[in-house]
């Protein structure tokens, strides 16, 4: 109200501002956070900062959303006639719900943060931040050069800070892998422009068409590590819950937000339909090692695998309103029980609403979520109705299991950490009355295919528990297959056997070009090119 | 007094008089930056062709001066070039404080830049071929060391740039021809092919490509990073300038065609070898060979018919980068060299495996040259790439694509190299083993790559005025 | 093939300096003997030159010449000296006016073969070129073709500095000549010397180099 009144009914410039305020309250707490560490070693009260820069941030994105949609021009690169592209922020339903999201998660994070003294500290809650910050620039890009800066952006800190605190080789390796298809998504965004550009077009968010959408929702799933399936590296870094989360989801919903924004441009093409099948065996293979791993911290990466994956399919059958719900349970849902490291009766409850971002129960992010069992009807959605089934039955058994005890911890701590879980669960619930609004209530075209749908998993999740309590399991060895298989790791072996070989023979070409003779070489294949030339 | 003495003369003279104080370095060094950046700080300000007042004094800038019978013109169009040569060569100067090159790159630094603006104000301007075989062989001189046997990459560098010159000549004599007697076809197959060879051999297109790679695994990496800068550079606004005098020849489609088969070739060549390169010398050979390829594409592109001339703009934009990059790399490969010493093998991935945990800032600034130099998001290359890609993609998709796959070529080998990095066979910690005077330049260069691919606005302008040079080009 | 092409005394001498002088350098192994070519390498060049141009202008291609291969005669004695020490010696860089690699008998009739090779593609394509180029005379072109001929296959054959500054040397000198028909610039024929004399120097450093010591 008061905001309202000091920006003189223009909505625009209050939204812009907030918006700012939010990305810049993150970077300034996390850069003072640095310097006063520098400056005071011993400084006492960084917690209080973290706290504050991300209270400020998810509090300016509140009022964000009342004034739907809203530009922000940033930096604009001179010459323009040169450079086209400025850095422009955009918020709309779709930015605005993933960016609350985030800033929710990493207060959430730090607010939890006060019951794992020994595991957090300063510069987790400062990577937080930042992370935080770039992740709300890469949800909030309003075209692909905003967007790309950001992804490289979060994709920098991230290597920065897992290589910091990994010293093993091995996993190092695995870290490198992860970049490196982070930033193959990079360039096929940048390939998406390419194609947008032969068509005489300048690719636009707002406006994505036919075959340059493929292009991008390839870029998302090949950041999301869903095509090709790829697990970046089981082992989680040491700070797992708190920076760990940070880390896990800022990347997956910077990449989310483009895949909704594709949704719109979804056609039937066979290259399509592809992905559409790659994704639904990625559902089910995160969703089947989600159920079954030791506990939620293990399953975390096929959580999100999974999770991103009905996410994927959903914007592939062009339902942006389901992708955006299935991407804000990744993050929401997800982090929610990540971050729940005490286990207490009173608690319970708390983490256990989260299930409401899966289930399918009207008025809830779940119901928003299941508008993807709409016609056409396949098999494939047979298959992600078993996945949702096994992400419920997988959260469930996670959440039960025991945990840290708040016996002990001073009060504050009883205040402040379900404070943390609270502010996830009501950032869930305004995202999901102002930005899913449609998606959750019990009305719409395909309501009655909706309800059998939700019958339907439930009905899974029934035939899951009878099994459970029978005792059967899924043999070790079967498990392994399954993962050897979807992890490709046979496919890379082949690819490494091809790069051996054109290695051979580049080799042997440099050796007779940059031999005594090869200038002599050299202009016997310059006949040879001339003359192929002169054919052609 | 005429601009040419500011700006050719004094400096050669400069270089011979430094050579002679060579033994003291460091001083030596400081007052040649402080010189060069000062030229270029004239070339900024000064108005060539009309009165410039320094304090109480008046001094006219005279554009012309004669030489043997030639003249020597350096207009106020020349400017941007001379502002981009000299603060060039006084950044080159500046990373030669720590990089452990001869005593004499400072002289041969002043001298190329002294000939490097000769080659563009020689007329006719075909003589500029003539001035940069000089600075091939200052080049050739300051890679080969004393007491060491001169590196073969550096014998075929000159071999094949020696021979590149009598086509140029050749070329720039059917040229006069073809212009006095348009009709004469076989004249204009002549001249062109005269000028495809000339330029095939000048800019090391494939086949002739080997010296790059070669002298990039051979020689001192700053020195080889400060040749294949400035050199290629020259050559190409050779060439333009070509383009810029004989409208016939850019009207062709021929020749446009042939200049993006050059580019292409170089694209893939310097792409797809590089995946396949263990020595991270020749891996920045490689990634030089793309970027010609990509600078002919582009200049292909101009030629073309109703083409978007912003093209060229945009190629001269990245020549600020390109030095950028090209010099945080071969400073982080001279401060892994020290780690090296005594190792024969060199550069190769095996000897720097988790080198990065012992130099981590050298470690973290080699990649981002090399990111920067694939065109990766927030660092220097990548506004100038993208416009060029996407530039490229509305003449021709399919050379987009090519182009496209020549960099993910080098980014694979980038993302190898940083694999390699961090991987070692023993799991050691942390630790900082540059001096602080590496540090304190490898962090304004990285600190430099970074800013400018956030903020190109504020430093790439300039450079894309640099297209005043060839004024027909734009009709 | 060659009808109504009128030799005089004078321009076929300079051809059989050239030829002479470009074989020597290919086969030689002696340093003295390549030296002792270019100086009659330079006499042919000049003279094929004085057709086109004024003897004044001619003289400083025989003057550049010459003073090129003094400078690379005083780098190649400073450095390997008159005294042959043997066929071991021989190998060893700075050690013996022999010029590395060594050719054997086989490697000199591969030369030889090679050389021949050449001779024919010369021949073949010398009426095309009279007819392309205007002004330029049958003598000239056959010069500057056996040296550019001869030169490239110098260059293609070996990777040591002081040959490749020969072959260098021959392949321009060619060139120089048929240039020399079509362009009378004072500049030209001023920087063609000095690009001459400065490959001279550099050949000169790049003998002295791997015996020079620090980082100067």
């Amino acid at each position: 109200m008061l905001a309202a009144v000091a920006f003189n009914g223009c909505p625009e410039l209050m939204t812009n501002t907030f918006l700012l305020i939010s990305f810049i309250s993150m970077v300034a707490a996390a850069i003072t956070m640095v310097l006063v560490r520098i400056i005071r070693p011993k400084f006492g009260y960084s917690w209080l900062l973290a706290a504050s820069g991300a209270i400020t941030a998810w509090l300016s994105l509140l009022p964000v959303g009342r004034n739907l949609p809203s530009k922000l021009n940033l930096i604009v690169w001179e010459p323009t006639e040169l450079f086209s592209a400025p850095i422009v922020f955009m918020a709309d339903q779709v930015s605005w719900s993933y960016g609350l999201a985030l800033a929710g998660l990493v207060l959430g994070v730090i607010f939890t943060d006060v019951l794992r003294a020994v595991e957090a500290d300063w510069s987790a809650w400062a990577g937080s931040l930042m992370l935080g910050a770039l992740g709300l620039t890469a949800v909030f890009a309003d075209n692909p050069v905003t967007l790309m800066l950001a992804w490289a952006a979060i994709d920098a800190a991230e290597l920065m800070i897992l290589l910091w605190h990994i010293p093993q080789s091995s996993i190092r390796e695995k870290v490198i892998v992860s970049f490196s298809s982070r930033v193959g998504g990079i360039f096929l965004l940048i390939l998406a422009e390419i194609v947008a550009r032969t068509g005489g077009n300048r690719l636009d968010f707002a406006t994505i068409q036919g075959p340059v959408g493929n292009f991008l929702v390839l870029a998302c799933a090949l950041r999301l590590g869903v095509i090709p399936l790829h697990i970046p590296f089981l082992q989680e870094p040491p700070i797992r819950r708190s920076l760990g989360t940070t880390i896990r989801l800022v990347p997956v919903a910077s990449s989310l937000v483009l895949l909704t924004r594709t949704a719109s441009a979804a056609t039937a093409t066979s290259g399509n339909y592809i992905l559409l099948v790659l994704s639904v065996f990625a559902a089910l293979f995160g969703s089947i090692s989600w159920a079954l791993a030791k506990d939620e911290l293990d399953g975390r990466p096929y959580w999100i695998i999974s999770v991103v994956s009905i996410a994927l399919f959903s914007a592939l059958r062009g339902d942006g309103t389901a992708s955006l719900a299935w991407g804000i349970a990744s993050i929401l849902t997800g982090g929610l029980l990540f971050i729940s490291s005490a286990r207490h009766r009173y608690l319970f409850p708390l983490t256990a609403l989260g299930l409401l971002g899966i289930l399918p129960v009207p008025l809830t992010p779940g119901w928003a979520g299941i508008k993807l069992y709409a016609p056409p009807y396949s098999v494939w959605l047979g298959a992600i109705v078993v996945t949702q089934s096994l992400l419920i039955i997988g959260y469930i058994r996670h959440l039960a299991q025991p945990g840290e005890g708040l016996v002990g911890v001073e009060r504050w701590v009883w205040v402040i950490y379900p404070a943390g879980l609270i502010i996830i669960l009501a950032g869930y619930g305004v995202i999901t009355w102002w930005g899913l609004t449609e998606g959750v209530l019990l009305t719409g075209l395909y309501l009655i295919p909706n309800i059998v749908a939700g019958i339907l998993c439930i009905g899974f999740c029934g035939i899951w528990v009878y099994i459970y309590r029978r005792g059967f399991s899924i043999p070790d060895r079967m498990v392994e297959l399954i993962r050897k298989v979807f992890s490709l790791g046979w496919l890379y072996r082949f690819l490494w056997e091809v790069f051996q070989t054109l290695r051979r023979l580049v080799n042997t070409l440099t050796f007779v070009l940059e031999g005594q003779g090869g200038i002599l070489w050299a202009l016997v294949l310059l006949l040879l090119l001339l003359a192929l030339l002169q054919q052609g | 007094m005429s601009s040419a003495i500011i700006w050719i003369l004094f400096p050669l003279a400069l270089s011979v008089i430094t050579l002679f104080l060579r033994k003291w370095e460091k001083i030596v060094t400081i007052i040649t930056i402080i010189v060069t950046i000062g030229l270029a700080w004239l070339a900024w300000q000064a108005p060539m062709g009309e009165l410039f007042r320094v304090g109480t004094f008046t001094i006219t800038l005279e554009e012309s001066y004669n030489f043997l019978g030639r003249r020597l013109e350096l207009q106020a169009t020349d400017a941007p070039a001379l502002v981009f040569i000299y603060l060039g060569v006084a950044f080159w100067l500046g990373g030669s404080l720590v990089a452990k090159v001869r005593r004499i790159f400072v002289s041969a630094g002043l001298a190329v830049s002294a000939l490097l603006t000769a080659a563009i104000a020689v007329e006719p301007f075909l003589y500029a071929a003539l001035i940069i075989e000089l600075v091939v062989f200052i080049c050739v001189g300051l890679l080969a060391e004393p007491g060491k046997q001169i590196a073969p990459g550096a014998l075929r560098f000159l071999t094949l740039q020696t021979l590149g010159l009598p086509f140029i000549l050749f070329a720039g004599w059917l040229l006069a021809g073809v212009e006095s007697s348009p009709e004469d076809s076989v004249r204009i197959v002549q001249a062109s092919l005269m000028l495809a060879f000339g330029f095939a051999l000048l800019l090391a297109i494939f086949p002739f490509h080997t010296w790059i790679p070669m002298l990039a695994e051979d020689a001192h990496p700053y020195t080889v990073a400060f040749v294949l800068y400035l050199l290629p550079i020259e050559i190409i606004l050779l060439g333009i300038g070509f383009l810029d005098q004989y409208s016939w020849l850019r009207d062709q489609i021929e020749v446009s065609r042939l200049i993006q088969v050059a580019g292409v070739l170089m694209v893939v060549t310097g792409g797809l070898f590089a995946i396949f390169q263990n020595h991270l010398g020749r891996i920045l050979g490689f990634a030089v060979i793309l970027e010609i390829g990509v600078t002919l594409l582009a200049v292909g592109a101009v030629t073309k018919q109703q083409a978007d001339f912003s093209m060229l703009s945009i190629t001269f934009t990245q020549f600020l980068p390109r030095g950028l990059e090209l010099g945080v790399w071969s400073l982080s490969l001279v401060v892994l060299n020290g780690y090296l010493e005594g190792n024969v093998d060199g550069l190769r991935f095996r000897n720097i495996q988790g080198a990065a945990r012992r130099f981590p800032i050298a470690s973290l600034c080699l990649v981002i040259a090399q990111l920067s130099l694939v065109g990766f998001p927030l660092l220097a290359g990548f506004p100038a790439h993208r416009e060029l890609w996407l530039g490229l993609a509305s003449v021709s998709p399919l050379i987009a694509i090519t182009a496209m796959l020549g960099y993910i070529g080098m980014l694979f080998v980038t993302l190898r190299t940083m694999a390699v990095l961090v991987m070692g066979p023993t799991e050691t910690g942390w630790q900082i083993s540059e001096n602080w005077s590496q540090i304190s330049l490898l962090a304004l260069g990285g600190l430099g790559i970074v800013l400018i691919g956030i903020f190109p606005q504020f430093f790439l302008p300039l450079l894309s005025t640099m297209t005043e040079l060839f004024p027909n080009l734009g009709l | 093939m060659f009808n109504g092409i009128d030799l005089d005394l004078l321009s076929l001498l300079a051809i059989i300096f050239i030829v002479i002088a470009a074989v020597t350098l290919l086969i030689s192994r002696d340093w003295r003997f390549s030296i002792a070519a270019l100086v009659i390498q330079y006499v042919g060049a000049y003279i094929l030159v004085k057709i086109s141009w004024p003897v004044q202008m001619a003289l400083v291609k025989l003057i550049a010449g010459w003073f090129s291969t003094i400078v690379l005669a005083m780098a190649l004695f400073g450095v390997f000296g008159f005294k042959i020490d043997g066929e071991e010696q021989a190998m060893r860089q700075g050690r013996s006016s022999i010029l590395p690699p060594s050719t054997n008998v086989s490697g000199l009739l591969f030369h030889i073969l090679a050389t021949v090779v050449i001779a024919l593609a010369i021949l073949s394509v010398i009426p095309d070129l009279l007819n392309q180029l205007d002004g330029v005379t049958f003598e000239q072109v056959m010069g500057a073709l056996v040296l550019i001929g001869l030169g490239l296959l110098h260059l293609g054959f070996t990777a040591h500095p002081i040959r490749v500054i020969f072959g260098l040397l021959t392949v321009l000198a060619g060139f120089e000549i048929i240039y020399a028909a079509v362009e009378l610039s004072t500049l030209v024929a001023g920087l063609l010397a000095g690009v001459n004399l400065g490959l001279a120097m550099l050949g000169a450093y790049l003998i002295y180099a791997p015996s020079m010591e620090g980082r100067e």
